[in-house]
């Protein structure tokens, strides 16, 4: 049994399946995202774990006690909110200090908890501001303390970093991996941002239409998505439709560009995905440059610079179009350029 | 326009020609009323224009001031004797006929005082002259002096002792815009809560009737718990009926009315701006505080309460303000001793056509709006200078 | 426990707020002449008794002439106000807008005194200009006010667009500032009308026998004795302010997808 067991949870709004048999277990002290595009459900479960959504079905066991109707008062659960919803009329000491208030604790105990916990998120100095009167990085980390400091049993992040520029949000994202650390909680963070979503969790659930696709660490979901829509969702992909032809005793996935041997064990193969960093780009003239099982031709459709790499898109002949990496040390490859590009068998994901 | 921040002469050009029109409407047909108003409240009357000989003669000169009485007295036609014996005997009783008398022999009275005191005695008494000279001023402090309950010393100074009867009204009139601002504020809040946090249909439904009610006519709310209240009106009746009481009672025209349907009529002005500020604080903080181990009375009254503090200090001041100056409802549902410091002045210009005290009255029931408005004011600014939203 | 706070005090404020008109409006259809329940039947008596009562027409007529009066000077006196008041500058904007708003605070009874010493002076009192101009002033706040706020809401972007397309300032003015200012003219221009219709406590202090409107009539026939007619002078009086609030509601969905 584990720590949180969420099992076949069905949520209707009226006649809108928001969540269709949704089942998770999530282990003591993980750090669990659930990823997906917006409409995915994934807010409604995190709505449903925080107790301020009933559930159409299921149940949510926490340590094997069923807590699915217990209220949100009595979960001990953290949560921090997509625009933190820190209380304006008090400072930030009496924002984190609030939980502890409700629960009665002493004054001397609240003075030193919030303290500690203020420390930990480097906002001791700031603690007689009002929260108006801080910038959104500071509100955020103000909105964790307030749901850490009574050592909740979970911490529910609702998209916490969404508000936030990119540059604020990777340190942010450092800081919070190092209090999951420190604590040792359980974190379970919704967002639809999937670097977000690889950079700080162990696992990740990847949710559509009401339904987990997938849940798995960033590494397995990468590189061994089970569905078109993870491998399309998490990270870029070049996705091929084929057919399968049988030869004696082997098979064949046939594409429109090109033909691949399966091996033995994958009859029923309907996608694969190739990662663009795995395939290889070279002119069409500087011959040998692009090695590999497979090897096509094509011309530069589009480039996109970003200072470490370009990113192609290759015009096939049979029409459709590939996303590859190239070095951009020399600089980019201009549209036009006829190229050639490989890649080999072994990095082919096989989608069934 | 409203775009631009720089603003060119012609933008001042133009303000001025825009605002020639409603600026002079202002001033000629608000500002100036109000103003002759208040002039009036300190107007003395006819005893400021008919005593023009005596107040220009030599003080210490008791012959010039008697020849000087004598010669206003005679300058007057009946009417200005009466109103100026009137106003005199306001403030001595018995000058009245002194006055009259006298003036109606001033041509045969020798002009010196020996000549006065020969026909009347009384003009011996330095009493009569004191009211006279304190009078002769075109300014008098009297009708403030009636409202409020001081009286005029020997020295023309304003001392407590007088009639306090407006003082009263005035303190009565306090009292019921304090209640009633109460019993509004504790009906309007949950009003103006189901607005802004209840479900869509029911939040409209209630936004609807509050609209209707604040677009239906005061009158026409006022008339409808006179209706209800009376002696043999739905109410009784209703409570007759089910057995509650064996006589009626008595619902309307007493306090109880009054504050009824006066908090009735001025329930919108309490829900809209309570309502405008709980629309403005987000779900997510009541889940936050839930979230955080919060039942929910304690968040409501930790968490929601306070925020809301600033709409309830809006509509308290609104509805005090309105209240205090409440005259239709107050004097259709009041019994006698609930009638406030309006009603006196609508009793002073419609019957007794008392003008003078009609705008002292006024004017200290202008001055304390005044203050209230001025006190909000200030303190919106200092909120607005330390920087806090709450 | 909560809830049944909430249900149980919403509840009851909500039946104070609606049943007493609801309750006694309908009375106006009784066939008796006792203002109670249960009704002696239905009947449009006392609607026939106040159409051909010529004091009751009168009086609507004068309303309602009076109230168009006001709102049109109202409009002219506010909306002119506004549009001046944007133009200034920071500190005068504020005294002028005190100003121009002060007649919503200072109470009717006062404004009543006042009105009646100086339009008596004027020679205005008792006639119908005296009247309409007295409105107008009551009305104009709060032209200005709706106004003001539909000023204010405008995206400046708007101005500063036209300006980029080569407009000048008074073309930019009444071409595109004034247009979209529009919903906020007819709003302040309701607010007027309704404000002088239902206005009593200035029309009583100024209006002549001749000139009397419907709420001062109504106001002296509360006082003077409880019948039928004053329910169906209650009611028509809470029809027409009904059709107003329609009226508005309508014209704000008309101004509406304007703004987006």
């Amino acid at each position: 049994m584990s720590f949180l067991e969420i099992r076949n949870i069905d949520k209707f709004y009226s006649a809108m399946q928001a969540l269709a048999g949704v089942s998770l277990s999530i282990p003591k002290g993980s750090f669990v995202t659930l990823l997906g595009p917006s409409g995915s459900g994934k807010t409604t479960l995190l709505k449903i774990l925080a107790g301020f959504e009933g559930v159409s079905g299921g149940q949510i066991l926490h340590n094997g006690r069923d807590i699915t109707d217990l209220k949100p008062e009595r979960r001990n659960f953290g949560l921090v909110f997509q625009g933190y919803a820190l209380f304006p009329h008090m400072s930030v000491f009496d924002n984190v200090a609030y939980p502890l208030r409700v629960r009665r604790k002493s004054r001397d105990e609240i003075a030193a908890s919030v303290t500690a916990i203020l420390d930990l998120v480097h906002l001791g100095a700031l603690s007689r501001r009002k929260p108006h009167e801080l910038s959104g990085g500071q509100q955020q980390r103000v909105a964790l303390a307030r749901a850490l400091v009574f050592e909740p049993d979970l911490l529910l992040l609702d998209e916490p970093m969404s508000a936030l520029d990119k540059k604020l949000r990777v340190d942010l994202q450092d800081q919070l991996r190092d209090i999951h650390h420190r604590l040792g909680t359980t974190f379970i963070n919704v967002t639809h941002d999937q670097e977000e979503a690889m950079h700080m969790s162990d696992m990740i659930a990847v949710m559509n239409h009401g339904r987990i696709e997938q849940f798995d660490t960033a590494h397995r979901l990468y590189r061994r998505p089970n569905s078109r829509f993870v491998a399309d969702f998490v990270g870029k992909s070049n996705i091929f439709d084929g057919v399968i032809q049988s030869r004696g005793a082997a098979a064949e996935f046939v594409a429109d560009a090109f033909r691949l041997p399966l091996p033995r064990e994958a009859k029923v193969v309907s996608e694969i995905v190739i990662r663009p960093e795995d395939i290889r780009i070279a002119r069409a003239d500087c011959a040998g440059a692009a090695a590999g099982d497979i090897r096509l031709e094509g011309t530069v459709a589009a480039s996109t610079y970003s200072g470490d790499r370009a990113l192609y898109s290759i015009a096939l002949p049979s029409g459709r179009t590939l996303l590859t990496y190239g070095s951009a040390r020399e600089g980019a490859l201009e549209p036009g350029v006829p190229v050639a590009v490989a890649f080999d068998t072994k990095d082919c994901i096989l989608l069934h | 326009m409203h775009a631009s921040p720089r603003r060119p002469g012609g933008a001042r050009l133009a303000a001025l020609v825009l605002l020639v029109l409603p600026l002079a409407i202002y001033s000629f047909l608000y500002l100036m009323p109000i103003g002759s108003m208040v002039a009036l409240s300190v107007d003395n009357g006819e005893l400021g224009r008919s005593l023009v000989a005596f107040r220009d003669a030599d003080r210490s000169d008791a012959n010039a001031r008697a020849a000087a009485l004598l010669t206003d007295m005679r300058a007057m036609d009946a009417g200005t004797q009466g109103a100026t014996a009137r106003g005199l005997n306001q403030n001595l009783a018995g000058f009245r006929s002194l006055f009259l008398n006298t003036a109606r022999k001033s041509g045969d009275i020798e002009p010196t005082m020996a000549g006065l005191v020969a026909f009347d005695p009384r003009w011996a008494e330095e009493q009569y002259w004191q009211v006279m000279e304190r009078n002769t001023a075109p300014f008098t402090l009297r009708h403030f002096g009636q409202a409020t309950g001081l009286v005029l010393d020997d020295n023309g100074r304003l001392t407590a002792g007088g009639d306090d009867i407006y003082v009263q009204i005035m303190w009565r009139t306090l009292v019921i815009a304090v209640q009633v601002m109460f019993v509004t504020l504790l009906i309007s809040y949950p009003l103006a809560y189901a607005v802004a946090n209840a479900r869509p249909r029911f939040a409209a439904f209630v936004l609807v009737a509050v609209l209707l009610s604040f677009w239906t006519s005061i009158l026409v709310r006022t008339t409808a718990w006179v209706i209800l209240l009376q002696t043999s009106g739905l109410v009784n009746a209703f409570l007759l009926w089910t057995g509650a009481i064996a006589e009626p009672l008595q619902l309307i025209f007493n306090r109880f009315g009054a504050i009824v349907s006066m908090t009735h009529v001025l329930l919108p002005f309490a829900i809209i701006p309570m309502m405008n500020v709980m629309r403005t604080i987000p779900k997510s903080q009541a889940d936050a505080s839930r979230s955080l181990g919060a039942g929910p009375i304690e968040t409501f009254l930790r968490v929601y309460f306070p925020q809301t503090i600033r709409g309830v200090a809006v509509a308290a001041g609104t509805v005090f303000i309105l209240a205090l100056g409440f005259y239709i409802t107050p004097s259709l549902t009041g019994g006698p001793r609930d009638q406030m410091v309006s009603f006196y002045i609508a009793a002073f210009v419609k019957e007794s056509l008392n003008w003078g005290m009609a705008s002292a009255l006024s004017v200290l029931l202008l001055g304390a709006v005044l203050v209230i408005v001025a006190i909000y004011g200030a303190a919106r600014w200092a909120m607005a200078r330390s920087g806090g939203r709450a | 426990m909560s809830r049944v706070i909430f249900w149980g005090s919403v509840l009851l404020a909500l039946a104070f707020l609606i049943v007493p008109l609801v309750l006694v409006l309908p009375l106006a259809f009784n066939e008796g002449s006792f203002l109670t329940y249960p009704m002696d039947g239905f009947s449009l008596k006392w609607f026939a008794e106040i159409f051909t009562h010529g004091q009751w027409t009168r009086a609507f007529w004068n309303s309602l002439r009076i109230a168009f009066g006001a709102m049109i000077a109202g409009v002219l006196i506010g909306g002119l106000a506004a549009t001046g008041v944007m133009l200034t500058g920071r500190a005068l904007q504020i005294v002028l807008t005190g100003l121009f708003v002060s007649p919503l605070v200072v109470p009717s009874i006062v404004v009543g005194v006042a009105f009646a010493y100086a339009f008596g002076r004027m020679g205005l009192s008792g006639s119908y200009w005296g009247l309409v101009l007295a409105h107008a002033i009551l009305g104009a706040p709060l032209v200005f006010l709706s106004v003001m706020t539909s000023l204010r809401g405008l995206d400046p972007d708007l101005d500063l667009a036209a300006a980029s397309l080569g407009a000048s300032r008074s073309h930019r003015f009444w071409h595109v500032t004034l247009p979209l200012a529009a919903p906020g003219f007819l709003a302040g221009a309701l607010f007027a009308f309704t404000t002088s219709f239902d206005e009593v406590v200035v029309a009583l202090f100024l209006a002549s026998p001749e000139s009397t409107t419907l709420p001062v009539a109504l106001f002296a026939g509360l006082r003077d004795r409880l019948q039928p007619t004053i329910v169906v002078v209650a009611l028509l009086l809470s029809l027409i302010s009904f059709a107003l609030l329609w009226l508005m509601w309508w014209l704000q969905s008309l101004g509406r997808p304007q703004k987006h």
